[in-house]
């Protein structure tokens, strides 16, 4: 056996690994941001309960948490880091946040990371996000820290949601990162094909309507209805029509 | 004595990456008998990969000024398809990463550079 297919062999994992250390890329666009990482974070409370770790270099952890409120999502189940309230109020603490450095002082950022993630040990992680650690360190050396930080959640049978922007997908950044990730999932699409196929089930609910509305006009003409009957039913569709056809 | 001399394999190996990395690297290369030649920049590679014959190119992926990806973007464009490329210094690629390494031309890929993984991947060139 070759060199290559004995690598090739030593890298492929058993199942049960490779369904635990499910590496993620969400690509999302600016628009439905905030929309899209509510989902996100719904479906990884629903399977991870409790041993889910939040990494937020974008907004407060406090500020999720009231959105995630807001939105009927158990902020209790998952442990937030917060990287961005640290440098605004020092020495706070508070039960299921940890406090620490902004990625602007990368080293320890880094560290503190590192460390609460030995500490805490979660079988998932939520990391938000890509495109806002960009504004901090140059590509090559967040592309080096994602990729240490994905090999430590393998070796630790943990997944890795992380999310980024879809105006950054041509990021050098975005590129790399995506090779190591098992799926890239690009909401934007997602949201366009929902839209399509809102749109063929509304086509289809009125080519319906129009189909009934024409066969009560047929009755009528044949007198199987009467007027009144005729009337009423012709009202009660053209609403139907009416309301299908303003919906976008 | 002699056998082991005659074992040694007389191969040229083309490094890209940062040059701490390739000198920790080039003594068990050279052990094994290579001869190893070391670029950091993608011109350099590419020029040298046009002008010479090479048995073995590794590329450290975290290069200084850009990823392996990058770089063999670049080879690509230059439409150098030999010789077999080793990425070096990743633990992981994922299943999209995969296909990029496909894409790209890459035969494999080495995290922990030891004399061990590093012997098989020569014995393969042998």
């Amino acid at each position: 056996m070759s060199f290559l297919n004995r690598l090739a062999i030593s890298r492929q994992p058993d199942k049960e690994k490779i369904m635990k250390s499910r590496i993620e890329i969400f690509i999302i666009p600016n628009k439905i941001y905030q929309e899209k990482l509510l989902e996100i974070i719904k479906s990884a409370v629903q399977e991870f309960k409790g041993k889910l770790l939040y990494i937020s270099i974008n907004k407060p952890a406090e500020k999720i948490i009231e959105t995630m409120k807001k939105n009927d999502v158990d902020s209790r189940e998952i442990f937030f880091i917060d990287a961005v309230s640290k440098d605004i109020q020092a020495d706070i603490s508070d039960h299921g946040i940890a406090y620490i450095s902004s990625p602007q002082n990368f080293a320890q950022f880094n560290a503190d990371l590192m460390q609460i993630l030995e500490k805490e040990k979660p079988e998932c992680l939520i990391f938000d996000s890509l495109s806002t650690i960009l504004l901090y360190q140059p590509d090559l050396v967040v592309v080096r820290f994602v990729h240490d930080l994905i090999a430590k959640l393998i070796v630790a049978h943990a997944c890795g949601k992380f999310t980024c922007l879809l105006e950054d997908i041509n990021s050098t950044l975005i590129k790399d990162v995506s090779m190591f990730a098992d799926n890239v999932i690009d909401m934007g699409e997602q949201k366009q094909e929902a839209a399509r196929e809102f749109t063929n089930k509304r086509e289809e609910a009125i080519a319906k309507l129009e189909n009934e509305l024409q066969s009560i006009r047929e009755a009528y003409a044949l007198k199987f209805l009467s007027e009144e009957s005729y009337l009423a039913s012709k009202q009660r569709i053209g609403a139907k029509l009416e309301r299908l056809k303003n919906k976008k | 004595m002699l056998r082991k001399i005659e074992q040694k394999l007389d191969k040229k190996i083309i490094f890209a990456g940062r040059h701490d990395f390739c000198e920790s690297v080039r003594p068990i290369l050279e052990k094994e008998g290579c001869r190893v030649c070391f670029v950091n920049c993608a011109r350099e590679f590419i020029a040298m990969l046009k002008s010479e014959k090479y048995d073995l190119a590794l590329i450290d992926f975290f290069m200084p000024e850009m990823s392996g990806r990058e770089l063999m973007e670049k080879v690509k464009k230059a439409e150098i398809k030999r010789p077999k490329f080793i990425f070096m210094n990743v633990a992981h690629f994922g299943a999209k990463g995969m296909e990029e390494l496909r894409r790209l031309g890459i035969s494999g890929y080495i995290n922990d550079i030891n004399n061990e993984n590093l012997s098989k991947s020569l014995n393969e060139i042998r």
